[in-house]
Formats: C-alpha cells, sequence, structure tokens
C-alpha cells in the first residue's frame, strides 16, 4: 500500500515541479509569452467563453485549429500538449457521452446499427463530436496559458482583477509550501525504504502511512504558526500587499485589436447574422 | 549606555507542566552585538521570539526602548516593527512569497510605504546583496546559503535598528557562513544592533560584544565578556556546548 502512496507522492511532486516550477516554456520568447499576463488571464478566460458559445461544427473546427495555431506560436511542446489535452477531452468527456450517441436516450436518424433497435444517431454522433472539441478547446487554452505563464503571473494578474486578497494571499502560500511538504513527505518514504529490508507487511505499512499523515499534518500546523510568526514580525496586519510590474505595450493592442477584429468577423458573417 | 531591550524576570512555557524559560533577566546595549549561547532546546529561539514580540510570557516583563512591548497599540507596535527586524533559524519559514522580489519587498509594503518608493527600496537591497539576479525566482529554488541572503535581505530593506537572528550559521557552507559573518559585522560597523541565538562557538568567538549562556534548565548560567565564557572549559562542558 505504501508503494503505491510513495509512488503517488513522488507522482504529485514530479507533476507540481513540472507545472509549478518549470518555468522554461514561460521564458520562451513566443506570441503569448509577449502579451502581459493581465491581457492574457483575460484573453483566455474571453476565448473560453467565445468557444463555448459555439453549436457548430465548422466554427468549433476553427476555434480548434485556432487554439493549436495559438499553442504553436506560444512555442508549446506540441508532443505533450496533444497527448495530454486529447486524454482528457476524448478520454474522459468521451465515456461521459457514450449514452447520449445511442438512440435510447437521445433519439434520432440512424448512423451505425448495433442491434435491431439499438443504434447511434446521427444527432448524437455530431454532437458528442462537438461536445468533445469544445472541452479540446477550452482546456486547450487553459493549457496554454498555465504553461506559458509563471505561476506568480497569474496570481498577481488575479490579484490585479480584484480577487479577494485572502484567497490569492491563500494560493500564493499553498503554492510556496505544497512543494516543501512534498519534500517532506517523500523523504519520510525514503527514510523508511533505507530503514527496510525485504518485503513488509500489509499492517505495519498502513501504520506508517497513518503515522506520516500525522506527522505531516502536525509538521504543517507548526510551519503554518512559525509562518504566521514571520509575517507579523515584517508588519503584516491581516492585509496581504503586494506589488506587479505590469504594462500594457505595443503587442498587447495588437492581440487585442487583432481579436476583436476576428471574433466580430465571425459574429457578423453571413448578413450580419450570429454565425455560430 | 542606551538600554534596547530589558527583560524582567521573563518566564515562559508552551506547556504549562514544561517551561521553556525560567526567571531571565539582562539588558540589551545600542550597537552591541550579544550573543546567546546555549545548547538544543535551552531555550534561545523563544528568547528571541520574546524580544520580537511574537509571544508574550507567563510573567516578567520585556522592554524595547524604554517600553513595554506586551500590549502594545497599533502604532507603538508598527514603530517597533521598523525598528527590530528577526531573521528566523528555518529560512524556509520566513520566505513565503512566490519570489525573491515579493518576499524582499514584503516587509516596506506591510508598513504601508509608497509603491514606487519601496520599489527602488527592493532593488538596492537585492543588488547590495547580489541578488538581484534572482529576482524572479521562487524561493524553494534557491541553494540554503542563497535562501539565508534572501532572508536577510527580506529584513535588512526596511533598515532595522536591531537584528535578532535566531541560530543565522546553521546548514550554511563554509563560504556561505563567512559571507554572512562578513555581513554581520559590516551591520554592527554601521551601527546596528545584533542579538544572536546560537550554539556556535566560533561564530560567538568572532562576533561577540557580550555573551549570555543558557542551560538547559531554562535560566541563564552567566552574563560575560567573550575572553572570560569562552575559554572557559569547565563552564561550556557544564551547559553542554562542548
Amino acid at each position: 500500500m505504501s508503494n503505491f502512496i510513495e509512488k503517488t507522492v513522488l507522482g504529485i511532486q514530479s507533476t507540481f515541479e513540472d507545472m509549478f516550477a518549470s518555468d522554461e516554456i514561460a521564458n520562451k520568447k513566443g506570441l503569448m509569452q509577449s502579451l502581459d499576463p493581465r491581457v492574457r488571464l483575460l484573453s483566455i478566460i474571453l476565448l473560453i467563453v467565445i468557444a463555448n458559445l459555439g453549436n457548430s461544427l465548422y466554427y468549433m473546427a476553427i476555434m480548434l485549429v485556432y487554439s493549436l495555431i495559438l499553442a504553436v506560436l506560444s512555442k508549446i511542446p506540441m508532443k505533450s500538449y496533444i497527448a495530454r489535452i486529447s486524454a482528457v477531452s476524448i478520454v474522459f468527456t468521451g465515456i461521459v457521452l457514450i449514452p447520449s450517441l445511442f438512440n435510447v436516450v437521445r433519439p434520432g436518424k440512424p448512423l451505425i446499427y448495433i442491434t435491431g433497435s439499438l443504434y447511434i444517431t446521427k444527432g448524437g454522433a455530431l454532437s458528442a463530436l462537438i461536445f468533445i472539441m469544445r472541452s479540446f478547446v477550452s482546456l486547450s487554452f487553459i493549457y496554454i496559458l498555465t504553461l506559458s505563464t509563471k505561476w506568480i503571473e497569474i496570481l498577481k494578474a488575479l490579484r490585479y482583477f480584484k480577487l479577494p486578497k485572502v484567497f490569492s494571499a491563500t494560493l500564493d502560500i499553498s503554492l510556496r509550501y505544497i512543494t516543501l511538504f512534498l519534500d517532506v513527505a517523500s523523504n519520510m518514504f525514503l527514510a523508511r525504504k533505507s530503514r527496510s529490508v525485504g518485503k513488509s507487511k500489509g499492517k505495519s505499512e498502513r501504520k506508517f502511512v497513518a503515522s506520516s499523515m500525522g506527522n505531516l499534518l502536525i509538521k504543517s500546523e507548526q510551519l503554518s504558526d512559525d509562518v504566521y510568526n514571520a509575517m507579523i514580525s515584517r508588519g503584516y496586519k491581516g492585509e496581504y500587499k503586494t506589488i506587479n510590474n505590469f504594462k500594457i505595450s505595443r503587442s498587447d493592442i495588437i492581440w487585442i485589436i487583432f481579436n476583436v477584429s476576428l471574433f466580430m468577423i465571425f459574429f457578423l458573417l453571413k448578413g450580419g447574422k450570429l454565425w455560430i | 549606555m542606551d538600554i534596547i531591550f530589558e527583560l524582567k524576570n521573563v518566564s515562559y512555557s508552551y506547556i504549562k507542566s514544561i517551561p521553556a524559560l525560567i526567571d531571565v533577566s539582562f539588558n540589551v546595549y545600542k550597537g552591541e552585538k550579544l550573543i546567546i549561547l546555549g545548547a538544543n532546546g535551552s531555550g534561545k529561539s523563544t528568547l528571541l521570539k520574546l524580544m520580537d514580540s511574537l509571544i508574550k510570557p507567563d510573567s516578567g516583563d520585556v522592554l524595547a526602548f524604554n517600553k513595554s512591548i506586551l500590549n502594545m497599540k497599533s502604532d507603538e507596535e508598527y514603530e517597533f516593527r521598523r525598528k527590530v527586524s528577526y531573521l528566523f533559524q528555518d529560512s524556509d519559514v520566513q520566505l513565503f512569497n512566490t519570489c525573491v522580489f515579493d518576499e524582499v519587498a514584503f516587509a516596506p509594503l506591510q508598513m504601508g510605504l509608497n509603491p514606487e518608493e519601496v520599489k527602488s527600496m527592493v532593488d538596492k537591497t537585492l543588488e547590495s546583496f547580489g541578488l538581484s539576479k534572482l529576482q524572479d525566482r521562487p524561493p524553494h529554488r534557491l541553494s540554503g546559503g542563497e535562501k539565508k541572503k534572501v532572508a536577510l535581505a527580506s529584513i535588512m530593506v526596511i533598515n532595522p535598528e536591531v537584528l535578532l537572528l535566531d541560530e543565522p550559521t546553521n546548514g550554511l557552507d563554509p563560504r556561505s557562513r563567512k559571507w554572512l559573518i562578513n555581513m554581520l559585522s559590516n551591520l554592527s560597523n554601521k551601527g546596528k544592533t545584533l542579538v544572536i541565538s546560537t550554539h556556535d562557538l566560533d561564530l560567538a568567538r568572532s562576533l561577540a560584544d557580550r555573551i549570555v549562556i543558557m542551560n538547559e534548565s531554562h535560566t541563564i548560567e552567566t552574563v560575560g565578556t567573550p575572553d572570560k565564557i569562552l575559554d572557559n572549559v569547565k563552564l561550556l562542558e557544564s551547559v553542554n556546548l562542548i
């Protein structure tokens, strides 16, 4: 059991290191990286809203191509991008959508017969495809934002948009200490491993896991006390004040004008009627 | 000589049955380098936390700049925090921001200084500590020596009069340790008052003007000058320092 938990902790640790600590992609000179973090955050939120307004296959296909071009121009590693986003949007969303493909849930014109009375409908298949594309596009935008922007900048941008300070401070501190606790947890497993020979019994494994969890909880409580004292000592009075260096540049303005024009054209195509 | 801190019969316990400090009294004078020397668990860190008004004694009084710090009003606390800074033993405790720049900017921002002024203060401090290149780095990705530098920079940015330093040389490699001792010497030459808790006898020898020895019964064993204390083998053995 602890082997499973150990692997999980180490897995979470490396994922977090990847997600939060690696600034490699955020430091590249790409399209998203050239924008002000506030513009990046707001653009991604708006793009997700715009993508989810659509209900036609053409529109979703255009948004999908848009997200892929954005990823390429932002120097996102395409192999892992496609693999990760597809895994979530096709596998997980796909599983949820399976019942809606069939005529028993959503009656319609038959596309593929499974048995005499059970078949996949045209309408069901089309809406499942649109739904999967929509989830792919939305996830893509989030993925592009998180890889092209340092977490510190995302948090600062959220703070700029008046996210209550108590949330942003909690996110800040969680982000800071989650890696420390994952370090402590993985060291506990390593320390145990260094003193173990052979295979341990299930009971002792469970005992170890429970005591590690308890230890970690006590440590986190002590640490939170100390961190609070360190904040008080430096003048904290309950309001977490911060500073930011955001500046709107020419590339932000070009980006805004380009996107506003592009989506205006989309929406006004076909005689001024909404084309989604 | 001006008295900066005055501890009068201070006692403290985290759990009632186990005392952390018993009847501790001593003074800290302006501009001096006072070393609090004691074995692990003798109460050195607790003593510094009391002096920084982070915890309150069970009995006795702590005076800073001739005023009790036990029940400070908001403006008195503001003044106190601007004058007195505390360097924690574990740098990870002190470095809770997501990047080095924010860490150093934290204290002046909380004290209500103008953001433009804070930016220039932080830039100057980072430069004087040789940390400018690290300003966007998250603290948890720094080495032990770099963390200590950032922690010290984060308290020095407001130019305090008194520094309370809890085991500052713990876990540092020889180069970082040498840098820290030189930095503390320079700060002392600039008139800062340093109160340092440690069990590092070499640090005490290289810096101390006066030494307070804490024993394992959580009381003060003796107070004296380095030459009288550091060459007294019997005394050091009795308090578990050698």
